[in-house]
């Protein structure tokens, strides 16, 4: 082979265009092998996927309705405790795959052309591609069952899905900065959690908080995503305390921040 | 000539014991192009993080790898951890095509052909034999057409019917691409380099002559 014959294949990546179609592929190419990884060619893993949401938020309503609080302001309780809990549920998701996106999948980065931000971005479309899923599928399941009516603001809701989902991602690549420091970060993260759940409007609105509570409870991003979420589902719900800049204050802080960390500590995070 | 790889102040090294144990110190080298490369080093020596440094794999505590601009390098062969294990060899064959834009069906097709696998390949990786996985990471990575190619102890596990099939392979690929081999086979690294470095005490050392090479590594 001759001096000349180096790079033989420049032409595939010396353009703009071409980088995006190599980036296309990565994205591609990641996303298979996620897929292929979490169901495989059994069904059964897709099914859970929807069996285990569903039937979280059949427990928690019917706790609600035991506890003699049905959906508040009229609003029907399986759509109420749907909204609360998938939105919770996507955001932790997103975060509890992002901590340990690139350290469990080094191996990936034997192929030159994928970088951690890949790895990140390929789950996150996961991730997100799978949220979605759920929340149409069981949005629709609740509409054929005549358990909810029609969601008032589709768009926004989708919109709302995709903020929180890009929180849970840019939240969890913190993490997993600051975990490489302290892996005991993923132990506190699994408690936080836990706490969450009970803190961030999957049970409740903050109208049924006695007052007191309610200034800070509302320090908690995932508490504004459940209001909002809420008002952009029911027509009897209009939130006086969701506020859509505040999460999104929070979202710009963790995305500069996790991008800052990811580029300083990357070599610590891939490090074996 | 470009150099194929340019390495600048490169060192890596793995906390034993809370001390920096040294695998690779400051290392600074432009490896050739047009040439086949042979890296030799005892065991423990580093060859296997000199490669994964080399394939941007691990990154270095300090200095940076540079390849010619345009060059399609190989994963490194051999190098199980590149595939997922609980996928089947189909399932990291269709990864694989999509990451370089290759025809699905067109990559299972070669190497169904080239590793003879039969219906293992559509078993998960971790059910494989050393033997099988072997000749499953070989068979895909001379299915793809890269400008250089990786070979890190690829066929000491295959059996010798397989290894000679691998040998003639890479007697085709010779004439379009080149090599970077590690192994402990001197013949292997006789018959396809034309330039060798010996990895001792985190450097590299360069002969233009194999047979040198190959002299000095054998008195480590």
């Amino acid at each position: 082979m001759s001096s000349t014959d180096l790079g033989r294949n420049r032409d595939r990546r010396s353009t703009f265009i071409g980088a995006l179609r190599v980036q296309g592929r990565v994205l591609n190419g990641l996303l298979t092998r996620e897929l292929a990884s979490r169901f495989g060619k059994r069904g059964t893993g897709m099914l859970f996927t929807f069996l285990i949401p569903g039937g979280q938020i059949v427990i928690i309503a019917l706790l609600r309705v035991f506890s003699g609080l049905p959906g508040y302001a009229g609003m029907p309780i399986f759509p109420f405790t749907a909204c609360g809990l998938l939105f919770f549920r996507g955001w932790r998701n997103m975060v509890t795959d992002q901590i340990d996106a690139v350290r469990s999948s080094t191996g990936l980065l034997y192929f030159r052309q994928v970088t951690e931000l890949d790895i990140y971005l390929g789950r996150f479309l996961v991730n997100l591609t799978i949220n979605l899923t759920v929340a149409v599928v069981i949005y629709m399941v609740m509409r054929i069952f005549g358990l909810s009516g029609p969601a008032q603001e589709p768009l926004y809701l989708l919109l709302l899905l995709l903020l929180s989902n890009f929180f849970g991602m840019v939240y969890g690549m913190t993490l997993a900065s600051i975990g490489s420091f302290f892996p005991v970060i993923r132990s506190i993260n699994v408690l936080t959690m836990r706490v969450l759940l009970f803190l961030s409007g999957v049970f409740f609105v903050v109208p049924e908080l006695p007052p007191a509570v309610r200034e800070y409870l509302l320090w908690n991003p995932l508490l504004h995503i459940a209001e909002l979420s809420r008002t952009y589902y029911f027509i009897e719900y209009d939130t006086a305390y969701g506020d859509l800049s505040y999460v999104l204050k929070w979202v710009g802080g963790f995305f500069v921040t996790a991008f800052l960390l990811e580029r300083l500590f990357r070599d610590r995070i891939t490090a074996r | 000539m470009t150099p194929l790889i340019t390495m600048e102040n490169v060192s890596k090294f793995y906390r034993v014991k809370g001390r920096k144990h040294y695998v690779l110190r400051d290392i600074s080298l432009d490896m050739p192009g047009g040439m086949s490369i042979g890296i030799l080093g005892r065991n423990g020596a580093g060859k296997s993080t000199l490669v994964s440094v080399l394939s941007r794999a691990i990154r270095p505590n300090q200095g940076r790898v540079i390849w010619a601009p345009g060059i399609e390098v190989s994963w490194p062969m051999g190098f199980g951890a590149a595939f997922v294990g609980q996928l089947t060899g189909q399932e990291n064959l269709k990864v694989v095509s999509r990451f370089y834009g290759r025809d699905w069906r067109d990559l299972v097709a070669q190497v169904e052909d080239f590793a003879e696998l039969g219906e293992y390949l559509d078993m998960p990786l971790e059910t494989y034999s050393s033997g099988m996985r072997s000749r499953f990471n070989f068979a895909i990575s001379v299915a793809m057409d890269f400008d250089c190619y990786i070979f890190d102890e690829l066929m000491s596990v295959a059996d010798a019917r397989f290894r000679q099939r691998a040998e003639e392979e890479m007697h085709r690929l010779a004439g379009r691409s080149t090599f970077v081999v590690v192994s402990h086979r001197m013949k292997t690294i006789q018959t396809f380099c034309q330039c060798v470095y010996v990895l001792h005490n985190g450097k590299l050392h360069y002969f233009d002559n194999v047979q040198e090479g190959i002299e000095v590594y054998e008195r480590l």
